[in-house]
């Protein structure tokens, strides 16, 4: 009788562990969702970037001048540098890299990259002086189209500590300047906040 | 043998619980399709709650749609119905005509509601041949895979 109660405990111990463990695998390393909107800290992470471009693509194309303006062609824009003012490095590339892809997909704009002005001048070099390329099919220099608008941007936040409080604010503004006119035809802004809360336990 | 019997209950009070720890639960979706040319037009609205502690916080009380130029911007309206703030999380799928999904990279946004408010969340489709929609929402408690 006491050997069996033993058994039974030393079973029941077993199934316990098992279903502990169900839930963690060995190593621990699993895909996640990449849209995830989990905050692991008040860092600038991915969520914010997706909301950020995402926001101010839809703002962009939903503003009634702007879809006068791309009913009838699709403007060219250049994109400048984000003016990163907070404290921390950002690769602010990557978010305009986001709003120039939704743009696109959007149908209602093209881009000109100047980051790859370097490699095109080069391939166009070749085309011309290599005596490889036919002639008539070389692509000449002085062909590409102008920028009609430059979107520009800046990047700041606002971090407060109270206590065990951390709370941070982060502000992205987003502006499509008329290079002909300077105008500015449109502006528009994301705005984050993110509270951190050392708690006493754990945190 | 009674304690024996407390501990036995116990431990599976325990693997009860390490089993709950694993379950995940979806949301509540909203569906819509819209008459292509005719914007304000709805067909096959529909709600699925599939989370019922969150619908019992939060009620979808209006679907929108139309086009701002050829783009389809839809808004739903969100009432709360619980006293404290509700965190939540959103996600638009977009579809075409045919029903097949367009750029499935959409990202979940956050999302807060105070006690008793109403809500607006609006999307706007990502590219012009978006015709139905489904916005998915969450409660982010809830969620075990990031």
């Amino acid at each position: 009788m006491k050997t069996s109660s033993k058994q039974k405990t030393f079973l029941l111990t077993a199934l316990l562990t098992l279903t502990l463990s169900g839930c963690a695998t060995v190593p621990n390393v699993q895909y996640g969702d990449a849209g995830s909107a989990k905050p692991m800290s008040t860092e600038f992470g991915s969520s914010d970037l997706q909301q950020i471009a995402a926001s101010l693509v839809d703002s962009l194309i939903t503003f009634p001048p702007i879809i006068e303006l791309t009913a009838q062609k699709r403007p060219v824009i250049s994109v400048d540098r984000v003016k990163n003012k907070t404290m921390q490095h950002i690769d602010t590339e990557s978010i305009t890299d986001t709003v120039r892809t939704k743009l696109i997909r959007s149908g209602k704009f093209r881009f000109i990259d100047r980051t790859t002005d370097s490699a095109a001048i080069e391939e166009i070099k070749t085309q011309q002086d290599s005596g490889l390329v036919d002639k008539k099919s070389a692509v000449n220099f002085g062909g590409q189209a102008g920028a009609d608008f430059l979107l520009t941007a800046n990047f700041s936040e606002i971090r407060q500590k109270a206590g065990s409080v951390t709370d941070v604010y982060y502000k992205f503004t987003m502006n499509l300047k008329n290079l002909r006119t300077g105008v500015l035809e449109w502006s528009d802004e994301k705005e984050i906040r993110k509270v951190f809360n050392k708690s006493l336990f754990g945190g | 043998m009674s304690i024996l019997k407390l501990k036995h209950l116990i431990l599976l009070a325990l693997i009860a619980l390490s089993f709950a720890g694993c379950a995940s639960t979806s949301g509540i979706e909203a569906i819509a399709k819209v008459i292509p040319g005719d914007g304000q037009t709805e067909l096959n609205k529909s709600i699925i709650v599939n989370n019922r502690s969150l619908a019992s916080d939060i009620e979808i009380t209006d679907i929108k749609s139309a086009f701002t130029g050829n783009m389809l911007k839809v808004q739903l309206s969100l009432r709360s119905k619980s006293r404290d703030t509700v965190a939540l999380q959103y996600r638009f799928d977009w579809l075409d005509v045919q029903g097949f999904e367009i750029n499935s990279n959409q990202s979940w946004k956050p999302f807060l509601i105070y006690g008793k408010e109403t809500r607006t969340i609006q999307g706007v489709a990502p590219d012009p041949r978006a015709r139905e929609f489904k916005l998915n929402l969450r409660d982010p408690d809830e969620v075990n895979t990031n």
